[in-house]
């Protein structure tokens, strides 16, 4: 389990960082421009409320105010395999094109959430070979997507 | 009155076109089998198909996306009803007695109950939209820039009601998202804003990336188990068992016409939405009965009401979308980015400007609430195995439509990667308890708050007065400040209500000489 109150300590701390960098960045750009909002204006409040609010959920969380329940890891394995397998899709289009990627990427997703038993995984093959056959129609014949071949 | 039919013919005849016809039976059916997944949406079923469905001509994308919320209405009821798992959140209050009823081996009677309900209840929807969408849209029309701008405010406060039970993680992220919205070329000046000098920042961080990162691949990928469980119940139920009973809905007529119209008036509410409507509709159904004991344990009413509430709604809801551009739920949120993609702003505007594309859409409902019988009836026994589809086969499928309906926005790599990165994201927000509608509700309407804020503010050469000066924005600033104010006001007369009923019970426990003493 990754405890919450650690991990939401941290990610309130992060949106604290991205509120003052927000800030900074909206300073640059002029808060004022002949006499009306510049346009650092928006951007500069809403900083600075992403920046109070990020403090005040750091010393609620430090006070243990509504924590919510603790993640377990494998939930955030899954999720990290998964966003790591369609990164991957990205960089073999430019390899062996789309469609490769995509049915290996289907075969990959398929394999992570599925149960690995040779059965499911002739089924896996099979939807992924139709899919990606789908694909084709619907994308590249259909609406004319030029995919990277 | 009569205007209205007239438009609403002419749209009907419009929508009947073989593009809208498609558009809208695709929809429908993504829409049903969306629902009828548990653990995705109708707002996760819209986000994922917006990449898709941008790509048609306008009309018939927003039909489609259209079809897909008020197809999800009718396939949330299938999980309800043969897992006891709710396929969306709307479906909670089928699952009661549908569930019960299935385990009765009266599925087939729970199903056609939920169908027939779905479809007048939406009709009943359908109908009263077409009666108040024009007469809103008419008031409407005297909106200003100032009464639009104190309007945006009064729509962005909906986060009190929109977001989370902890009041500062839903502000958060109703801020993260209106920042969100500011990244790109400045709308008046046209400078760089949080680019990093990226030339692909520049049109800004496209709306469909964020809304299927955090809707589809978060919610998706953070529930890997969500069907898993469920898979020996299957046998449970045969599919010969699914056969129509009419006399019960003729029994249900009642509890169907009372839900549907409760359920239209609370969709129109603006963070209402169709959960709400269905707890409503079926209390109220249950509390009208003669045998409300049966309730529960497989009442067909408990299945009539929520159903004929939760299709009522979702039409409902179009109107504060269509009519004044509130976003009244995470859906239209997102339906909402659709109609600004294709180039159309909400608003009383678009009824103006727009009366043909609206009318359309209007004739394409009730022709996808038509539709939707037919394909249910049709789709049934393949629904009903989708609902005990393994994650390990749907996942791959709906990733591949996923990242070819991003790619093919802007045939950009790189809106994939950074639609990955609003899924992992989408996936701490949830898990760390920050809400996200109040995001999306942020990034739709930030932009807009910031263009009336701005053009008023230019115009009137920097004097903030102009906000007060018009009886509507005072009113709707006014309204703002008790939609903020309300929920911790509430929240903490119910704390102490609850500390002063702890202590009567303590002081109840006490001995007599002792409460002497307290007193």
């Amino acid at each position: 389990m990754i405890p919450s109150r650690v991990a939401d300590l941290v990610f309130s701390a992060m949106l604290a960082v991205l509120g003052g960098y927000i800030c900074l960045g909206a300073y640059g750009l002029g808060y004022l421009a002949n006499d009306a909002p510049g346009p650092g204006f928006f951007p500069l409040w809403v900083g600075l409320a992403i920046l109070g609010l990020s403090i005040a959920s750091v010393t609620r969380s430090l006070r243990g105010i509504l924590a919510p329940p603790d993640i377990p890891v494998v939930d955030a394995l899954y999720v990290l395999f998964a966003s790591g397998l369609t990164l991957g899709f990205i960089a073999l289009s430019y390899v062996i094109g789309m469609l490769g990627a995509a049915f290996l990427l289907m075969l990959g997703i398929g394999l992570l959430f599925g149960t690995r038993e040779p059965r499911f995984i002739i089924a896996l093959v099979v939807l992924a070979c139709a899919m990606t056959a789908g694909l084709h129609l619907l994308f590249d014949r259909l609406l004319g997507v030029p995919a990277l071949v | 009155m009569f205007d209205s039919l007239s438009l609403l013919a002419h749209g009907i005849s419009n929508a009947a076109t073989p593009a809208i016809l498609m558009a809208v039976a695709f929809g429908a059916l993504v829409g049903l089998f969306i629902g009828a997944l548990p653990g995705l949406g109708p707002t996760a079923g819209v986000a994922i198909l917006l990449p898709v469905a941008v790509s048609f001509d306008g009309t018939a994308a927003i039909a489609a996306l259209g079809a897909v919320y008020y197809g999800a209405q009718y396939g949330g009821a299938v999980t309800a009803i043969l897992l006891g798992i709710p396929g969306d959140a709307a479906a909670t209050m089928t699952a009661i007695d549908g569930h019960q009823l299935a385990r009765k081996g009266k599925a087939g009677a729970a199903l056609s109950m939920a169908i027939a309900a779905s479809f007048l209840g939406g009709l009943i929807g359908l109908i009263l939209l077409t009666l108040f969408a024009t007469s809103i849209a008419s008031y409407a029309i005297a909106f200003g820039p100032v009464e639009m701008t104190a309007l945006m405010v009064f729509s962005l406060a909906l986060v009190s009601v929109l977001g989370g039970r902890d009041p500062f993680k839903s502000f958060t992220a109703l801020f993260l998202g209106v920042w969100l919205g500011t990244i790109g070329l400045d709308p008046i000046l046209g400078m760089q804003r949080f680019t990093f000098g990226d030339v692909r920042l520049f049109e800004g961080v496209d709306f469909s990336i964020v809304a299927v990162g955090l809707f589809g691949l978060a919610e998706m990928f953070s529930s890997p188990n969500a069907t898993a469980e469920s898979r020996d119940r299957m046998a449970r139920f045969r599919l010969r068992e699914l056969m129509p009973d009419f006399r019960a809905m003729w029994q249900c007529r009642k509890p169907l016409s009372m839900g549907a119209v409760l359920g239209f008036f609370v969709g129109v509410l603006p963070g209402a939405g169709a959960t709400a409507a269905t707890m409503l509709a079926y209390a109220t159904a249950k509390r009208s009965s003669r045998t409300p004991e049966a309730y529960g344990q497989g009442a067909i009413e408990g299945v009539a009401a929520p159903e004929a509430a939760n299709n009522a709604a979702s039409y409902g809801s179009m109107i504060p979308m269509f009519a004044l551009g509130i976003p009244g739920s995470g859906t239209t949120a997102v339906l909402m980015g659709g109609l600004l993609m294709i180039g159309l702003q909400p608003g009383p505007m678009l009824f103006a400007t727009q009366q043909d594309f609206v009318w359309t859409i209007f004739g394409s409902f009730y022709i996808g609430n038509l539709a939707l019988v037919a394909i249910t009836l049709l789709a049934l026994p393949l629904l009903a195995a989708c609902a005990f589809l393994k994650p390990g086969y749907l996942y791959p499928a709906v990733i591949a439509i996923v990242v070819y309906g991003v790619y093919s926005i802007n045939y950009s790599m790189f809106e994939v990667a950074l639609t990955v990165g609003f899924g992992l994201l989408g996936f701490a927000l949830t898990r760390l308890g920050y809400p996200l509608v109040p995001l999306v509700l942020g990034m739709i309407l930030g932009p807009l708050l910031e263009r009336g804020v701005r053009r008023t503010l230019v115009s009137s050469g920097g004097d903030p007065r102009v906000f007060f000066e018009s009886p509507i924005a005072l009113t709707l600033f006014a309204l703002t400040i008790l939609l903020i104010a309300l929920p911790p006001l509430m929240r903490r007369r119910d704390a102490l209500r609850a500390a002063r009923a702890r202590r009567r019970v303590a002081g109840e426990q006490l001995p007599p000489d002792r409460l002497v003493e307290d007193n």
